[in-house]
């Protein structure tokens, strides 16, 4: 049976589709069984690293939808017909192989940074699609149904990171509310603290004392308190002369004296979610501190516990 | 002020005023720039809060402790000034104006002004029930109100405020943050207007993917955002507050222009190609990064003689280091040393 022209263009919206339920359904692992931060990034594993990080921009079909993918052809076919383009053909491709190579190896970790090249890789996808299909002989009313195939397998695929994401916080309680929950309910956006300086007065931390902020920068912009800036995913904290770190280079013992003495601090506020990054720093917690409240939204404050182990 | 009254002056000062500024002066080079006058206009408005965001870190950079008044007062001047050399940048401001009613009658405008009222809803629910939540833009808005409090910036080895014990770790431009700043000096209690950056720069580029592909085919624009909009990180730019819109807009904005001055290279392109860049770079590294490349491409290409094409490069470079390239070498030579310091990767 040979495949009329249209069909033939409808192909990538059907290998788009596949390769959706083959990322979702057997690439992408719903529970975190290492590091938190690289399972949140989809980087866990060597494959998913290369997928969703140095090549990214192509194949993170979580982020970046199923689209993308087709760029990965065209921009070769384009290389490997580099002396036939148009001058301007022959910048814009050189330039977008260059960015894609550096974000991927610079900022593959993180899916906003290959976002930046999307708008105007899609802008590229469509006109040379359409131009394609115009040289091919195809009717505008057939590319449009070519392009309505590959918006609605891009749909497909959206519902599918959906269904991901919400099976990834069914096995994860601590996990905080994706944004897109927020758009059944808008008041899920508000994931801050209510009156975080008067629940912190509330719970007898005075005015004047210094708070250990495990990655809430919200504790210093709506508070006018002294807080010491930490970072358990890095164990890092943050004073006048730049990084430091607290737990990896002493026992327990040790950091609750120097966080006692030398940062001096008793209460560290942080929220659920944060806190399990790095399980030193989750029995540091358990063992040195009381816990003294969460609040509905999941924010802790925990206090070093004294002398007498209160 | 109650925070709408506050967002609607904010706006109409900073989004529509300077923006209106940018756009005339851009429309007097219209025939050089070789764009629509509607992707002219777009550009002009995404360059509005940006540039206060300039003017500020000069300001308070060079002239450090001024009152805020004073400080209002003269970058609204200086736009005021500035507006005077839009000349007949006005008229044809004032033309496409006049031309949008009629447009009413065309499907591909009605379908757009659809999407801009789905756009405008969303961004109303945004504002109304999610008050400044997400990590990275806290950070931006705490170092822009440190600003605001010692009413200058600084370039140091280290962004450590002694009074709160905070620290800084962002190494981009200081372009974000001193938004937090400019909507300080109106009335430091609501963020309301930062906020509105998110729903603004993307409806931004939607407007400029819709203006550009127009020309591609009917329905080519509705094409292109049905697949941008059916991606995760589309709908996350939407609802997370971040400084992502506003770089995704001042890149795509630069790629027009770069194609641009490929095809018909001029003095005016190449200037404003160097602006989007530079506001791109004071906005984040990447726009830095991505910037240089886009330079080195512009030289290896070969597009025209390799005499011209280093001119049209140091042409475009001028503005791209004053409007924020200038910001990393500053900030290597004297400050947090950029990318040469040992970085933590978030």
């Amino acid at each position: 049976m040979r495949l009329t022209k249209e069909m033939r263009w409808m192909l990538p919206a059907g290998v788009a589709v596949l390769l959706s339920v083959l990322y979702f359904g057997i690439l992408m692992p719903v529970r975190s069984s290492g590091d938190q931060s690289l399972f949140e990034r989809g980087l866990d594993s060597p494959l998913r690293l290369w997928l969703n990080g140095y090549l990214g921009v192509f194949f993170n079909l979580r982020f970046l939808g199923n689209s993308m993918w087709l760029l990965f052809p065209m921009l070769f076919l384009g290389l490997l017909n580099w002396r036939s383009l148009k001058a301007w053909r022959q910048g814009l491709l050189l330039f977008l192989f260059v960015a894609i190579v550096v974000i991927g190896a610079m900022g593959g970790f993180n899916y906003r940074y290959s976002f930046t090249l999307v708008p105007v890789l899609l802008m590229l996808l469509v006109a040379v699609l359409n131009e394609r299909m115009e040289l091919e002989g195809l009717a505008i009313r057939a590319r449009d149904r070519v392009f309505l195939g590959l918006a609605l397998a891009a749909v497909v695929n959206l519902a599918m990171a959906v269904t991901h994401r919400r099976m990834v916080a069914a096995k994860d309680p601590a996990r905080k509310a994706a944004p897109m929950a927020a758009l059944t309910d808008p008041r899920r956006l508000d994931s801050t603290p209510k009156d975080l300086d008067g629940w912190l007065t509330e719970l007898g931390v005075g005015p004047g004392d210094t708070v250990l902020v495990n990655n809430l920068p919200i504790y210093f912009y709506t508070t006018d308190r002294v807080g010491v800036y930490y970072w358990c995913g890095s164990d890092t904290y943050y004073g006048p002369s730049g990084e430091r770190s607290w737990l990896r280079t002493r026992t327990d013992d040790e950091a609750a004296i120097f966080m006692r003495d030398s940062l001096q601090s008793r209460f560290i506020f942080g929220d659920e979610n944060l806190n399990r990054y790095d399980p030193r720093y989750q029995s540091f917690l358990n063992t040195h501190c009381t816990l003294l409240a969460t609040d509905p939204k999941g924010h802790t404050l925990h206090r070093l516990a004294d002398t007498f182990g209160r | 002020m109650n925070d709408w009254l506050h967002l609607v002056l904010v706006t109409l000062l900073t989004n529509i005023g300077v923006g209106a500024v940018w756009a005339s002066l851009l429309l007097q080079r219209r025939n050089e720039l070789g764009l629509g006058r509607t992707v002219i206009v777009i550009i002009g408005l995404g360059l509005a809060p940006w540039s206060v965001s300039w003017c500020l870190n000069i300001l308070l950079l060079l002239l450090p402790g001024l009152p805020h008044g004073a400080v209002l007062g003269v970058v609204l001047g200086f736009f005021l000034l500035l507006g005077v050399l839009g000349r007949h940048g006005w008229k044809e401001l004032l033309e496409w104006i006049k031309e949008r009613p009629a447009m009413l009658r065309s499907t591909d405008f009605m379908s757009f002004l659809f999407i801009t009222a789905i756009m405008a809803v969303g961004a109303l629910m945004l504002l109304t029930f999610k008050p400044l939540a997400d990590h990275d833009i806290l950070e931006y808005g705490t170092q822009g109100r440190i600003f605001l409090r010692d009413m200058a910036v600084h370039y140091e080895r280290h962004h450590y405020d002694p009074i709160s014990g905070f620290y800084y770790v962002g190494l981009h431009g200081f372009s974000f943050p001193l938004l937090f700043t400019w909507e300080g000096l109106f009335g430091p209690t609501t963020d309301i207007w930062v906020r509105s950056m998110t729903p603004w720069y993307v409806w931004l580029l939607v407007a400029l993917i819709w203006s550009t592909m127009r020309s591609v085919g009917p329905w080519a624009p509705l094409w292109t955002l049905a697949l941008m909009g059916s991606t995760l990180a589309f709908i996350y730019m939407d609802l997370i507050y971040h400084v992502d819109p506003l770089r995704v807009f001042f890149f795509t904005a630069s790629m027009l222009l770069f194609v641009q001055l490929i095809q018909t290279p001029s003095i005016a392109t190449a200037l404003v190609l160097g602006v989007l860049l530079g506001a791109h770079a004071h906005l984040h590294s990447l726009g830095m990064i991505l910037g240089c490349l886009m330079c080195g491409v512009l030289l290896v290409v070969n597009w025209a003689s390799i005499a011209s094409r280093i001119r049209w490069v140091l042409v475009a470079g001028v503005p791209f280091m004053l409007a924020g390239g200038a910001h990393y070498i500053v900030d290597m030579l004297y400050g947090t040393g950029w990318l040469l310091k040992d970085i933590t990767w978030f």
